[in-house]
């Protein structure tokens, strides 16, 4: 790490799902020598890309969790994350641009600007990343780089400026005129290694002289000589061009926009140059902590070796030897040896082994300088924690964490497995802030819960190959409760004469509807029940909660008034008074109109405009009531209740009936009644399963 | 439909003049007022009535996103039933719900071409047929009486009955009729014209038409409950 930091560029690769974001990655590292032959994402060798590191990854052909990687390019250090783009995974783009500078955007030349492009130009907007745009795929049939320019403007409103104008596009691709050095370039070689400079073509030098007017009318923005120099139609140098695209960039105020065809080689040392040239290094971005001791007050950060340490770990990965920490610094040097403290845990560390990462490969070295990206060995911490020197107490800002949207039940075959899966959830709950694991007591299961269906599913498999965990799934039970409409009065007597002392106690009261989970109020007035025996009463009528005598779900919303009662000098007791209260209560219950509640979601789908019928029409057929839909203009917000029951595999219907365009969040609502026709089913279901587990004893 | 009697008195039958017979498909009405005097409360209050009465209520807005008009008719619905039982309310707003549909626009990408559009989607595919439409927050100015007469068209041939609510300015001259000057060009199309205007510490409510007559059969005068925003005609 002989790099001076100005040279250093931390970058991720972000992009709507098959961009060839993983694809780019691999041809920009063999272009940097780092590796030595490219491996397609799908390839015929088996290999898979470099990047798509787990066995899972290969084969499925997607980017699961981000790899991290770095290269060199004209004596400029580049620190790859590569992220991947499936919406499930968003907290993998979302950290990985918490700690990135600069972003490559991938672009689709045919499907242009698509959904997950919007969610990832959220994100950048949030972190604020500089960026700049690379159309690929130029090579394909009904590509057109321009109409993508103008969504980028129209659907991101990102100010997008053309830097290159194609030179033949789809199967004509054959390289791209520069618009900086006036230029045409050609990649020749297996893999594009050597670029072929030559003058424009003459039918493009119109194209090219009206496309290069409007990026110095753009970048003239940002520099008062470029502007003079426009304006007196004096020669503009590249240098100047350069600096002043550079400093539009930074802003966040200009996208330039690169184009090519990764898969064919064309294009990918122009990207090199731009992150060199136009994206930032850690200098160029103002970092804040919070000073945890002064009410989380932001505290500026310098990227400099001799200040205080301040770094977060933003990613965690299990390795066969041991946890292996991803970790940003921001300010500060981390070196092998250095005791530093958890700011979250207040525990002190001592910095074991320190590598840098290239993919699964990684080389050992003996510090992080300020602004660069590293990982430690062996210390204990989750992600997003922030590490200091010992006597600060500051906290990189809080990561956001969107909460998971699906919950599936999973169960351990056998003994070995239960321990497994133990190790494997715990793992992963480290790693993954959104991936989270409950226990339901009322159905004795382990809950897992995450992002999407695609998202739980990654989890499961990793769990099978990586922990060698048998699992039982299946769909998540729905949490059902019931409760009472009506009042209803009991009066109950337990007496049992068996021989030895007997058991006497006799409650007389009722039960009403009321808000709360639980209410008890005792009117017994001149002793008939002793007030010894009330506590007893109480836990006999809470024991019946539980379990509902009808349905065997937990009761909620019962208010129970026990008004009168009697007792025998003898045979009474607090067991006998318990057994009377769950006598009275079952007397009660069944005359108390119980019904069936189950969880409602709120359901929010955003879709394109074209799709709101389609999706509004899947909500209706799952017993959803449609609150409302508020128009955007291009997009729909739509916003329903749906119960909980009807949800499962809503992902995946969404997806084929959008072609993957919409998005849904899910959050509870509320418990409301199940109707009657849904009622039948479920006790059906009840049924059939007491029926299985009593043919399986 | 579940439905009290005792619940609600029709809003409309106490204005007075049979003025909810006048109304037919294809019909406007229109509420006008100043800024923050009571329009939605009063629209509010008229759709729930209509929901009550089994008609299926769209609800456009251009001023408030889906929760908040939830809000509005959740919080209306709960004073217009305060009596009743809690289980019974709740039975009963789950049962309004189903004859309801929000629909919110930002301001600047409503037309009335999108509304058309919207509205014969949502009954092309069958998944709400309203049979009257509430919008709330309507910027007359902008439109012609062409285009008034065009959406009066649609809302025949779809069987449609259209409320407004149309904000007022304070200094804004009004025509003898009482009608605000900015809104009698386009008074003929109106059916019904009820004006809230603010006096003292109430805000009262009349019909106003463009002959100037008021309606007589009422005797009490009506206006907004201040605690509520409920109509009534309790004298003070």
């Amino acid at each position: 790490m002989n790099f001076e930091i100005r040279n250093v560029r931390n970058i991720g690769i972000s992009a709507h799902i098959d961009s060839g974001k993983t694809t780019l990655t691999e041809r920009i590292l063999y272009l940097t020598k780092r590796i030595h032959k490219i491996h397609e994402v799908r390839g015929k060798d088996g290999v898979g890309a470099t990047m798509d590191s787990m066995a899972l990854e290969k084969e499925r052909g997607i980017t699961i969790a981000s790899a991290a990687t770095y290269c060199t390019w004209q004596n400029h250090e580049i620190n790859i994350i590569d992220t991947p783009g499936h919406v499930d995974f968003t907290m993998e783009v979302e950290r990985s641009l918490r700690v990135l500078d600069g972003a490559i955007l991938v672009l689709c030349a045919v499907g242009g600007v698509q959904s997950q492009s919007i969610t990832v130009d959220h994100q950048m907007k949030r972190y604020n990343i500089p960026c700049i745009a690379f159309i690929n795929k130029c090579d394909r049939s009904g590509a057109n780089p321009f109409r993508v320019i103008d969504q980028l403007r129209d659907k991101l409103g990102h100010n997008a400026v053309a830097m290159q104008i194609p030179i033949g596009l789809e199967s004509g691709h054959e390289g791209m005129v520069d618009l900086v050095s006036m230029k045409a370039f050609y990649f020749e070689g297996e893999y594009g290694q050597n670029v072929k400079t030559d003058e424009i073509p003459s039918h493009l030098a119109e194209e090219a002289a009206q496309k290069r007017e409007e990026l110095l009318d753009a970048a003239s923005m940002f520099s008062d000589e470029l502007m003079e120099a426009v304006l007196e139609e004096q020669q503009v140098s590249e240098n100047l061009l350069c600096e002043a695209i550079r400093q539009g960039t930074l802003k966040r105020e200009i996208t330039p926009v690169m184009m090519g065809s990764a898969y064919k080689n064309k294009g990918v040392q122009p990207i090199l140059d731009a992150i060199a040239d136009y994206l930032p290094s850690p200098l160029n971005v103002e970092s804040y902590a919070l000073d945890v001791n002064n009410e989380e007050a932001p505290v500026p950060l310098a990227a400099d070796d001799s200040k205080p340490l301040v770094a977060l770990a933003f990613k965690l990965e299990d390795t066969a030897y041991g946890q292996l920490t991803y970790i940003r610094t921001y300010q500060g040097a981390l070196n092998k040896g250095d005791t530093v403290y958890n700011v979250r845990s207040g525990k002190k560390i001592k910095i074991g082994r320190i590598v840098r990462m290239h993919a699964d490969k990684m080389e050992e070295v003996t510090k992080i300088p300020a602004g660069f990206i590293g990982a430690v060995f062996g210390i204990d911490c989750a992600s997003g924690d922030t590490f200091v020197e010992p006597g600060l107490n500051l906290s990189m800002s809080s990561m956001y964490i969107p909460d998971p949207v699906i919950t599936l039940a999973v169960k351990p075959a056998d003994y070995k497995s239960e321990t497994n899966m133990a190790k494997a959830l715990n793992r992963f709950t480290k790693e993954d802030p959104t991936f989270q694991t409950s226990f339901n007591p009322e159905t004795g299961e382990s809950l897992i819960s995450g992002m999407g269906e695609l998202h739980l599913d990654i989890y499961l498999e990793r769990m099978k190959r990586e922990y060698n965990v048998s699992l039982h799934t299946g769909e998540p039970q729905v949490a059902y409760r019931e409760t009472i409409t009506m009042h209803s009065k009991f009066d109950y007597i337990h007496k049992k004469q068996t021989g030895g002392a007997g058991q006497f106690g006799r409650v007389i009261g009722h039960m009403e509807p009321t808000d709360k989970e639980f209410e008890f109020e005792n009117k017994v007035s001149g002793g008939n029940i002793p007030t010894l025996y009330i506590p007893a009463c109480e836990k006999g009528f809470r024991e019946c909660m539980k379990k509902g005598p009808w349905m065997k779900f937990p009761v909620t919303g019962v208010k129970v008034v026990l008004s009168d009662g009697s007792s025998h000098s003898v045979d009474s007791s607090e067991m006998a008074f318990q057994a009377a209260a769950r006598g009275g209560f079952q007397q009660a219950y069944h005359k108390a109109g119980p019904v069936l509640l189950e969880p409602v979601m709120k359901v929010v789908v955003e879709t394109p405009d074209e799709y709101q019928g389609n999706v509004m029409g899947s909500l209706n057929q799952r017993r959803g009531v449609i609150i409302g839909v508020h128009d955007e203009g291009v997009s729909t917000v739509i916003e329903a209740h749906v119960p909980l029951a009807e949800m499962f595999g809503y992902s995946t219907v969404l997806r084929s009936l959008t072609q993957g365009k919409a998005q849904f969040t899910m959050e509870f609502e509320t418990y409301k009644e199940v109707p009657k026709s849904v009622l039948q089913e479920i006790e059906k279901n009840l049924q059939q399963s007491a029926k299985t587990k009593t043919a399986a004893q | 439909m579940l439905k009290n009697s005792n619940i609600l008195q029709d809003p409309l039958t106490m204005i007075g003049k049979e003025a909810a017979a006048e109304i037919e498909n294809g019909g406007f009405a229109a509420i006008l007022a100043r800024a923050g005097v009571g329009k939605t409360a009063l629209m509010v209050q008229l759709a729930i009535y209509g929901m009550l009465n089994n008609k299926n209520i769209l609800h456009i807005s251009t001023e408030n996103p889906v929760d908040k008009v939830n809000l509005w008719y959740r919080e209306v619905f709960d004073r217009l039933v305060q009596e009743e039982e809690n289980s019974q309310k709740d039975r009963l707003w789950e049962q309004l719900l189903h004859r309801r549909f929000i629909m919110t626009f930002e301001t600047e990408t409503f037309s009335l071409d999108k509304l058309e559009k919207r509205v014969s989607e949502l009954t092309a595919s069958e998944i709400f047929q309203p049979s009257q439409i509430m919008i709330d927050g309507f910027s007359i100015e902008d439109q012609t009486g062409e285009r008034l007469k065009k959406l009066k068209d649609f809302a025949l041939a779809n069987r449609l009955i259209l409320w407004f609510t149309m904000r007022t300015h304070r200094d804004e001259p009004v025509e003898t009729s009482g009608i605000p000057k900015s809104f009698s060009q386009f008074a003929e199309l109106f059916d019904l014209m009820l004006l809230l205007h603010p006096n003292k510490n109430r805000v009262y409510l009349k019909i106003i038409s463009e002959t100037g007559q008021q309606d007589n059969e009422r005797k009490s005068e009506l206006y907004l409950d201040p605690a509520t925003m409920l109509i009534s005609d309790t004298p003070v």
